[in-house]
Order: C-alpha cells, then structure tokens, then sequence
C-alpha cells in the first residue's frame, strides 16, 4: 500500500509543479520588474536625454522591447503592461518630452470606455471610422438622454385602484328639514312679516293680471252698448228710452294695487296701508267697479255726444271725427288715455268707493303713489314668473333672518325633539343628546349632525340596512313657510372633520317613504409638489368657517372676502369672518344692489377661479350613494293608539297612519359593502426610474460611467500640469539664452586649444561643449 | 511572510491589468499614493450610490404595487337572475292560523303591555319592533317548512305576487320564476336562474317588466315598509337581497338600469383576495361570496357560544349534534345569546377579525340605478279595470279599482343600461424583468460592471485561493532559484544597453567632428 500511496503524491506534486511554475513565471517577471524599476530609470534617464531630438533614438527601444517578448512567451498581457509603463513613465519625465497629443494616446490606452482606445490606435477600420462611429453613438445617446428627461419632467401620476377591506369608519350624517322657519314664529316679527305681505301682493297681481284677460270683453261690450244707443236715438221711439236707463256709469276713487301704468286692481282689504289710488268706471245700478286705471292717466276734458249712460267718446281719440254733434253745449267729461272712454263729470266732488259702510269722502286732489326703497330692495317689481317670484321671496328671507341674533334664528327652527322622532344605529337606539350636534345653515335653518365627534369612531361591520343609522324625522308640513315648495328632508354624508353644506351636496328624501342610502367610500390619496398642487395644511387667513378646509369652503371664504371688501358688507348665506364686520341689509338698495352685480359680474362664488387660490386636499373621503325607496308606513303598521307625533289625534288609526305619510320621512344610511376603494396617485417616473434609464442607456450607446468621467477629469488635471510646467521650462530657455554669450566665449577658448587634441582630458571638456553647441542651433 | 504577501499583491495587481470593470484598473496602474488614495474613493463613492439606488429598487419590487387596466367591451350578454321578494315575509292571518308560537307573538305585539316571552317593551318604540323582527327570523325556518311540507299558504306565490310579466316584449309566466327561500323575505321569486335568457340590445323594451301586487292587507303588523326588494346577481350565487337589495314601492314605476362590471385582481403577493371559487365548511356548500363566508364563520361561533344553531343562517343537517335555536322555552334566552354575537357592537365578536373572509379574485359585480315615476298615470286604466272585468280584492276593500291600483301595485323594469361592460383587470406594475433592467441600469451607471466582471470577480477568488494552497509548497526554493536567473538576465541586459551607449556616444563623436569643420569659418566673419 505504501508505494501506491508515495506513487499518487508524486503526481499531485508534479502537477502542482507545473502549474506553479507557470504561475510563478508569470510573478517573477513582475517582481523582477517592479524590484528593479529604480535603478533601470535611473540608468535610463541619461541616455534617454541625449538620442531624443533623433529619430534613432526610438529604435533601440523597439528593440528592447522585442528583446522582452522573447524572453518571456507571456503576450496575453503586453498591451496593459506597455500601457502601464508608458503611464508610469510620463508622470516623471512629462515636463520635457510629453505633449498634449502624448497625454492623449497615454489615455485612450488606459482608459475604461468603449470605442475611443480605437481611436488612438491602429485597427482595421481604422482611427476615423471608429471616431466617426463613437460620434454617431454619442448622438445617440444625447438624443435618448433628452426623452429620458422630458419623460421625468412631466412628473406623471399613477393612480391606483385598490379595493381594501377593513372596518370602515360610520361618517357623520346631517339632516335638515326642507322648510328652513317656522311659518308661526316667522310672523311674529313685523320685518319678516312685511317681506311675506309684499310678496303675497305680489303674487295676487299677477294672478289678477292673468285674469284681466277677458277684461277686454266687458270694454267691448261697453261699445256695442253705445252702438245699440245710438240706432235706437235714430227711431226715435219712447219704449227704446227705457232700455238705454239700463246702465249709468259714474267716477270712483278706490284704493288699488297697480301692477303697471296700465291697469289696477282693486283692494280686496281697506285697511291695507301703502296702497295706491286709482278712479275706476263704477256702474250704480249694479254695483260693480270695472274697469279701473291710475290715476295720472285721467283728465278733464269737453266732451259731447254723450250718452245716457253717462259715457262719452273722447274728443281727442280716434273716432272722434264720425260723432254727430247732437247737443249744442258740450260737457265737462273725465277721460283716459288707455281705452279713449270718458265719463260724465259728475256735479259735486268724485267719491270714494268703500264696500264697508259707504262713506263718501270729499277729496280736493289725488293722491300720488310711491314705491318704498324696501320694495325695492326686494327687487320683486321686475319678475314676471311667479317661481321667480317665489325663490327670489325665499332670498329675501335669508337676508332679514341673517339679521337676527344667533340665538332668535335658533328659536323660530324646530328643535331636536321636534324633528327626530326616532334614532337608531346598529339597531341600538341613539341617545339624542349625546350623538347629534346642531348646525345651523343660513338655508335649512337648524339642522342636526349625527356621528360629529371625531374622537368618538362609529364602526359599521356589518352590511346592510339592519347594521346601519335609521332615523324619522317629521317634517311639520302644517307649519310650513307659504315659499316653501316641497315637503321633506335634506340629508348630507360627510366626515366627521368636515364642514356640511346642504345646499350642495346634499340628497332629498321625500315623505311618505323609507328612503334607504347605501353608501360607498371612495379614499383619495393626491400627489403633491412636483406632481400635483394639492396640500394637507394649505388654509386661507381668514377663514370663516371653523371646520377643517375643504375647497368648497374656499370658494366661499374667497366669495365672501370679496364681498365685503367691495361693498363693505358680507353674504348673509356664508359666515362672517370676525364681529366687526355686518350681513347685506335686507331693506338697504344699495347693499342689495351691490351684491347682485357682483354677483353677476363674477357668476357665483364658483366662478371667481382666477381670484382664488382654492387647493384640494391630498387626502379625502368620498362617499357615494344609492338611493331606492318603499312606501312608509304600511297599511296594518302599528305605530300606537296615542299616536306619538300627534296629540290631537287619539284612537283613529287611519287618521295617524295618514299623518306619519303626510309629515315624516324614514331615513336608512348604511353600508352596501364592507370594502371600500383607495384611489392613490403615486409617481409614475421617479428618480430611481430616471438613474436606471440613464444608466442603461449611457451603457448601451458608449459604455461610460461614473468613473469614466473620473477619467476624463484626471485626464484634464494631466494637460493642465503639463501646461504648467511647459511654462516653467519657457522660462529656462529664455536663462539658456543668456548662456549662448557664454558659450561663444567658450567656443574662442576652443579654438585657441585646437592643437591639443590628443590629450585624454580634453578630449571629455569638448565633448560637452559640442553638445551645448548643437542645443543653442 | 513577506513573499506570501508580496506574491499576493502580485495577484491583485495582474488581477486589475485585465478586469473590465471600471476604476479597478486605475487603482492598479497608479504610480502614486495620492492618485491611488483618489481612485479608491472614486470607485468606493460608486459604490455606495449604487447601494442606495439597489436599496431603493428592491423596496420598490417588494412592495408589490399593482396596476389597473380598464378597458370596455362590447358583448351579448346573458340577462342576470334577478330575485323579487316581498318587504313583508309572512301572510298575517293564515300564519295566525297555522303556527300558535306566531300567533302568541302577533297578540302579544298588537296589545300595548310589555310581554316577558317574547322580551318586548312596553312603549312602542324601535325597540319592539327590532325585537319582534328578531323573532321572525328565529321562527323563519319552521314557517318555512310548514310553507312547503304541509303546503300551507303562509307565503307568497308567483299568482300572490306577479299581475303581468314581459320579457323582451314577450309575455313570460310562471314556469320562468323559480322558488327561493329567505329567512327575511320568505319565498322570493328568481327569473332566469338557469341563465337561458340573453340580452342583445339595451333598453326598457328589451328588458323584464313585471306588474306585482303588495296587499297590504296582509302585512305582519311589524312590517313597517310596503313594496318589494330586487336583488341582480349572477346564476351561481346566492342572493342575499337583506343586504344587496333595492327597494320599489307602490305607486311607481321603478326602472333598474344595470351595468356589468367584470373585475380580476391579483393575488399573493400583490394582493390578500382568494383565488378559490367554492366554499365548504360544515354548515355551508356553495360558490364564495364574502357574505356567504362571513354567515357560516357566525354560525359556527353561534354553535360554539350558545349550543345551537341560529335557523336563519345556512346549516347542517339537524342531529344530535347540532340542535335548532328555536327550542320551546329556552327559544328567548337562545335569541339574546344569538343577539349578543349577531350585533355589530359586540365586544365578543368582531367578524372582519375573527373571520379569515378575504375578497375573491374574480368579481362579477352589477351596479344599478333606480329611478321612479307615478304608476298608474290618471289617464291609464289596467285591463282588470275596465268595466265588466274580473273581480278582484278591490271588491272586498271597498274602494274602486284605480285607487286599489295605485296603491298595491308596482311596475317594476330590469334591463341592461348599455350592453358594453367595464373590464377592470391587475397586472404588476413592477416585475422581476423589470427589476432587472433597473439594476443593470444602475451598475452600467456607476461601476461600469456586467455579468462578465462578476465571473471576472470569481475568477480572482479563484486564484487567491490557487495562490494560497500552493505558496508553502517546498518548490518554493525554485522559486528562488529562478529569481536568481531572472537577476542573471537583467544583469546581461544592463551590460548590453552600457554596450549601446558607448556605441551612440562614438556616432555622436563622428558627428561632432563633421561640425567642427564648418565651425570655424564663422569667427572669422564675426572678427
């Protein structure tokens, strides 16, 4: 076993051997090198000097080097050494043979791009190929840079949809009833009471001026009357005589309201102050008084051809020509401009026509009707429509109550109790008094906010209706506002942090039916700066709302600014920002006047975009709603035998059942589903991206990177030492010049011992001095 | 020692003559310390940029993010099931007649004194009514088989329910609707279970259209609502329109527009949806649906709290091992311990935690808009209405025909708001490939390195490690020995170049001499 054994060792040795000595061939050359450098540069340094300015002086170096190569057989490696000593040889001797051109092949050969050691050096294509080849890829790569740029630039955006399911958060829910006041408490203020009169008048004049249509009949039957009149005085026949005693028309003043310089109506009430006076045609066999016409339109005139009936043509109107003159005295006569009628004047004064008790009054002079600047102000004398007439009453509403103080506006809406009949959550009953909160809204008046507090998280974790807030509210259709169009309630879903506003992002919900809200949440993450413009803690000072921001509330806030500064006086629909300042005078046409041009100057408070600097948030909920309703209550429901809304009503089903249809509305808001949507924007191209495009690219086109450009600038420390020390050596030759004198004089020495040449000595000294002779030329 | 050493040094320095990765050759070529100092920071600058920029992409593959493609397809589409239930679950005087418990309850719920059987307070508040809902529901399952075992009438039927049916303009009946029981709505009518039916044009027209009756005559007095629930949902699931339905009610025409929506998300690791299509536990077999595992996961927390199963979830078979709730006298008890873990405030039970019910990866969802208008309008008179048609409940009631009508009947429309469909499909938004080119990216940029120098790099392991098994080997004195020669060598090449500088110094000579002839006429010019 033993010589097997030593026999395996040998071999292992033997290749060990073999490969060692490869290896150590390879290492003893570059230790002999590196050893020895010292001493070979400095025995090369002196004969290195001399042959330089001569072309033989590059032959014996060839030589060496092919001496080398024959030495060792290693030619892997030959270029990276030869590169290696070049580089090691100019940093010590750059100063008097090295050149920019020199510097610049020493670095093609070492450094680490790709194409441009071609360039320096002899191949097959040759150096210009490879030159123009390495510009054409440059371009390349510039060209690729500028999209690669242009790319992350436009800071783009992702969003993602993820769908996340987790316990959502209950949001805060507000209701409000449609009718803002109650009617009973509105009237007990006289303001307020005259604002609904004057709209009442209003609207009873357009009413009457839509049935003045027929109104024309009765004038023309007047003239077909005067016609029957005249044939029958042709006849001359007594039984006729008594048909023309028919009818006798008088004048009479009345209090009137009149819609236009054209027409009146007359005053159903008589002791309604402010009204206008106008003389109407009163006919006193039957009582009637029609028609009516201001009384600037009257004037006394001559008439003739009158008739029996004490009516006469106008002198000066169109027909006047085709009357016959019968009498030959006219009379005195009141005519009017509108229909060219006239009347009798009567002997003694005109009377005033009152249907109470008759009482006839002497009035030497008419009296003269004014519009007050309230009227005015209200700005209801241009509407024709009567919704018109009606939102624009409604407007003139929030002006005088926005004049109350805080705690009267409280007091004429309804209170909790009176509202929310029934409150439930989770199928728990709600405590009222702990989990509403009141909000008052300039349009809906007092409304209550379910789930307000931030601190306090509501959870839903079940679907359903059954898992969600349930609430009936009763709406007192009985104590309704005479403006207010539709009977229900306003409901609107928001967080908790955020401020409601009704009148825009609210949902209504009918009586009469379970109107059932399934919700979905919708998270909106935004991007901010590059990317987008949205900002957490952006809010404008100052600020008037006291909720957290929302751009809704900017507008507003912006609207409201704007208002005050330009007519000195705020929107009664939105806060005011501190105490000092005042709401719009509901009476005051100048205020109103301002504010209505403003206004249309700027199209609404969601116009003023170029004014306001609005941002979104970079983090919101939204909830979306489904609506579908049932009819509430059913038929055999069992809401009690004392009928709790009701007092009046005890014992009579049908009659409660028919209330609970016609005054409360049941309102389900819940959860459809348990998962919610997360729309997040997230960078499209970042920075990373951008390092990696350009990486890739920068490899792809002319293999640099970072540390080539390394290179490049050590490249540029090189040419900026040699050109330094090119100086220094300008200035040596210039010291060499001043020598030349010198070497003159020695040149006469040398020739005065010419004749010594045989001597050793002199033979070194002469040698030194040709040397310095063929410098200077 | 100092061999071993400097022979390393010997390795690394031939190691940075012929790696193509940038830097590392400058560090071997530099003939100074302070250029050598220079490149080393260089390269070690480089590489810990792109350690950050590494760490920065590897976060950003981890994180798994996802996009969303939406695109929208146009397609004939099969019509969905839609499933109509009654808002009121049981008939009120047949279920009087036929179950004694139901009837105890109805009694005790129309007499205004709180009742210790059934746990009702005495003021009418949403209290009472909550609870005698809750006892429907516990009753719900014996009703049921009551309604179809002893074939009594408790429920409503297809003729109890449907006046009139079209569907794509031709008249359907009820060989078209199925039987489905639900515990809140008892018997609900399902169309187009089998999906035999099809859409091809969008429209009201070409949609289902029913006329149904509500007679509320024959309301349970705790049904507080009138009208119907519509539930729309694919032919292989089960509806559960107390939580997904919507509501129509009487007098109006409802119009549910629908619109199909098709979602495919990504599972492990971009997302936490499930990729399985069925669901089996002991209590339920069926298609998954979150709700449909979130009612069986209860069901089994119910069996395990209060020892019985609650009637209106799915459940096994009744044996020994798992008995009804609805159990005699301790049937109030049950109900509050039931209670205690149905609510949604319960500190017992919390669904989404105790509960491993993740969203499934293919969804096919439909979103519905309901709109409604009057029904009848005063103008229209139905065909019973007309003079010398058939007798009908408005006989009985007393009023005329018309009033009946707007107050009992619904028009109901489902048809498909447009027959192009939303595609909403997840694909990653940052793949390994992707992952990839970064990186490539990022050491082309700042090492200048490729897959070749990482093999380059191993290559190097290699020869230290050649290096260091060998270099105690006792061929070390021929290592010596072949020094010497080298030295030998250079010695004779030294001789050689003395040899050539003697030779160039005599050609300088002769050079000289040749100058010198044609020197001296000059100092003769300038004297």
């Amino acid at each position: 076993m033993s010589p097997l054994l030593t026999w395996n060792l040998i071999c292992v040795s033997s290749r060990w051997y073999t490969i060692l000595c490869l290896k150590n061939k390879v290492k003893f050359w570059l230790g002999t090198r590196l050893v020895h450098e010292p001493e070979s540069m400095e025995s090369r340094s002196s004969p290195y000097i001399r042959p330089s300015p001569y072309a033989g002086g590059v032959h014996p170096h060839f030589e060496e080097e092919d001496d080398r190569s024959k030495l060792h057989a290693s030619a892997l490696y030959s270029e990276r050494r030869t590169s290696s000593r070049k580089s090691l040889r100019s940093q010590k001797i750059d100063y008097h043979t090295t050149t920019i051109k020199s510097l610049w092949f020493d670095f093609c050969a070492r450094t680490s791009s790709h194409g441009i050691p071609y360039v320096a050096t002899s191949s097959f294509f040759g150096r210009y190929v490879w030159a123009a080849l390495f510009m054409c890829m440059l371009m390349a790569f510039l060209l690729q840079t500028y999209w690669t740029m242009s790319e992350y630039l436009q800071y783009r955006t992702i969003i993602e949809m993820q769908l996340q399911f987790e316990a959502a958060a209950f949001p805060a829910a507000t209701v409000c009833n449609l009718n803002a006041f109650k009617y009973s408490e509105l009237t007990q203020y006289e303001e307020i009471k005259e604002g609904f009169d004057y709209w009442e008048r209003v609207i009873n004049a357009r009413m009457m001026s839509d049935s003045m249509k027929p109104g024309g009949d009765i004038l023309e039957a007047i003239s077909v009357r005067k016609k029957r009149s005249k044939s029958r005085d042709q006849l001359l026949f007594p039984i006729d005589d008594e048909d023309l005693e028919g009818a006798v028309y008088q004048p009479v003043f009345v209090r009137c309201t009149c819609m236009n310089m054209e027409q009146c109506v007359p005053n159903r009430n008589p002791l309604e102050v402010n009204a206008s006076i106008c003389m109407c045609f009163e006919d006193v066999t039957r009582g009637l008084i029609w028609p009516c016409y201001p009384t600037s339109v009257w004037t006394v005139k001559k008439c003739s051809g009158c008739s029996i009936s004490n009516t006469c043509p106008d002198p000066d109107g169109p027909n006047a020509s085709k009357q016959i003159a019968k009498h030959n005295s006219p009379l005195p006569c009141l005519c009017q401009s509108i229909s060219h009628h006239c009347m009798v004047h009567p002997k003694d004064e005109i009377r005033w026509w009152n249907p109470n008790n008759y009482t006839v009054y002497s009035v030497t002079e008419p009296p003269t009707t004014e519009i007050t600047e309230t009227e005015e102000a209200f700005g209801l004398s241009d509407l024709k429509d009567a919704g018109a007439i009606t939102t624009q009453t409604k407007e003139n509403l929030i002006f005088l109550v926005a004049a109350l103080p805080r705690e009267t506006r409280r007091n004429l809406s309804y209170t909790l109790n009176e509202f929310v009949l029934r409150c439930s959550f989770n199928s728990k009953d709600c405590s009222m008094e702990r989990d509403f909160k009141l909000h008052v809204d300039p349009e809906y008046g007092n409304c209550y906010t379910f789930n307000f507090n931030d601190s306090v998280e509501l959870k839903n974790s079940r679907a359903g209706p059954m898992y969600g807030l349930r609430l009936l509210l009763n709406v007192h259709q009985s104590d309704y506002m005479p403006t207010t169009e539709a009977a229900g309630v306003r409901l609107v879903v928001h967080e908790q942090d955020q401020e409601p506003f009704p009148d825009t992002f609210g949902y209504s919900a009918p009586t009469g039916f379970i109107s059932s809200f399934g919700l979905k949440t919708k998270e909106l993450h935004r991007l901010s700066a590059p990317w987008g413009n949205c900002s957490d803690t952006f809010r404008p000072v100052p600020y008037i709302y006291n909720e957290h921001y929302s751009p809704e509330g900017c507008h507003r806030n912006c609207f409201q600014l704007k208002v005050l500064e330009i007519c000195g006086c705020g929107d009664p629909r939105f806060p005011l920002p501190s105490e000092e300042h005042r709401h719009c005078n509901a009476k005051s046409k100048i205020d109103r006047q301002c504010l209505s041009n403003l206004t249309s100057d700027s199209g609404g408070y969601h116009h003023l975009h170029e004014q306001c600097e609005c941002r979104q948030p970079c983090h919101e909920k939204v909830f979306e709603t489904a609506y579908s309703a049932s009819a509430w209550p059913s038929q055999n429901f069992k809401i009690g035998t004392d009928c709790p809304a009701v007092s009046d009503i005890f014992n009579d089903t049908e009659a409660c059942t028919e209330y609970y249809r016609q005054n409360t509305a049941y309102i389900e808001i819940y959860y459809e589903q348990l998962n919610f949507e997360s729309l997040k924007e997230t960078a499209g191209y970042t920075l990373v991206n951008l390092f990696s495009d350009f990486g890739g690219n920068i490899g792809l086109w002319i293999g640099f990177s970072v540390i080539t450009f390394a290179e490049f600038a050590e490249l540029f420390c090189e040419i900026c030492k040699l050109m330094y020390f090119k100086g220094i050596v300008y200035v040596q030759k210039k010291m060499q010049g001043k020598e030349y004198t010198s070497s003159s004089l020695m040149h006469i020495d040398f020739l005065q011992r010419s004749p010594k040449k045989s001597q050793p000595g002199e033979d070194e000294v002469s040698t030194n001095e040709s040397t310095k002779e063929l410098m200077s030329k | 020692m100092g061999v071993f050493w400097t022979g390393l040094k010997y390795v690394f320095t031939d190691f940075s003559c012929w790696t193509s990765t940038h830097g590392v050759p400058h560090i071997g070529m530099a003939n100074a310390r302070w250029l050598r100092a220079f490149w080393i920071l260089v390269v070690v600058v480089s590489i810990a940029l792109f350690i950050w920029q590494f760490i920065t992409l590897l976060t950003n593959y981890l994180s798994f993010s996802v996009n969303t493609e939406t695109t929208l397809q146009f397609a004939e589409r099969t019509f969905p099931t839609v499933t109509i239930c009654h808002l009121n679950p049981w008939k009120l005087s047949e279920t009087k007649s036929v179950d004694p418990d139901m009837s105890a309850l109805i009694d005790a719920y129309n007499s205004d004194s709180s009742s210790a059987q059934f746990g009702l307070p005495a003021s009418l508040t949403a209290d009472r009514q909550q609870q005698a809902s809750k006892w429907t529901l516990m009753y719900s399952e014996r009703l049921n088989e009551k309604q179809y075992n002893d074939a009594a009438d408790i429920a409503y039927s297809y003729d109890d329910m449907v006046v009139s049916c079209t569907y794509n303009a031709k008249t359907c009946n009820i060989t078209d609707f199925n039987d489905f029981y639900n515990p809140s709505y008892g018997n609900c009518l399902q169309f187009n279970t089998d999906g035999m039916y099809s859409s091809s044009r969008a429209g009201p027209l070409y949609g289902l259209r029913m006329v149904m009756r509500t007679d509320q005559d024959t309301y349970l007095p705790w049904t507080e609502a009138s009208g119907v629930i519509i539930d729309i949902h694919m032919q292989d699931e089960i509806p559960y329109p107390d939580v997904f339905g919507y509501f129509a009610p009487p007098g109006t025409a409802s119009s549910l527009g629908v619109s199909y929506v098709q979602t495919t998300r990504l599972s492990k690791p971009y997302g936490s949806c499930t990729t399985k299509t069925k669901l089996k536990t002991t209590h339920y077999t069926g298609t998954y649906t979150v709700e449909a595992c979130f009612r069986s996961c209860m069901q089994e927390k119910i069996i395990a709290s209060c020892g019985c199963y609650y009637p209106a979830y799915s459940h096994a078979s009744n044996t020994t091992q798992y008995v009804s709730c609805d159990n005699g006298v301790q049937t109030l008890s049950n109900l509050n311990c039931v209670d205690l873990i149905n609510s949604a405030d319960s500190t017992e039970f919390d669904v989404l935690t105790d509960c491993d019910c993740p969203q499934p990866c293919e969804i096919d969802s439909y979103g519905v808009t309901v709109s409604t208008a009057q029904w009848p309008s005063d103008s229209y008179v139905p065909t019973e209405c007309n003079p010398g048609g058939p007798s009908g409940p408005w006989d009985a009631s007393g009023e005329s025909c018309l009033d009946w009508y707007k107050a009992n009947t619904i028009l109901i429309e489902i048809y498909y708001e447009r027959m192009n469909f939303q595609v909403l499909t997840e694909s990653p938004a940052y793949t390994f490939v992707n992952f990839i080119s970064d990186v490539g990216g990022q050491v082309g940029l700042f090492l200048g390195m490729s897959i070749i120098s990482a093999i380059e790099y191993l290559v190097l392991i290699f020869l230290v490690f050649f290096y260091c098994c060998t270099h105690k080997s006792r061929r070390a004195e021929i290592e010596q020995l072949e020094m010497d020669i080298k030295k030998a060598k250079d010695d004779v090449d030294q001789v050689a170049e003395k040899r050539k500088k003697h030779q160039k110094a005599n050609a300088e000579l002769y050079e000289m001499d040749t100058a010198h002839d044609i020197v001296p006429p000059k100092p003769h010019s300038n004297d």
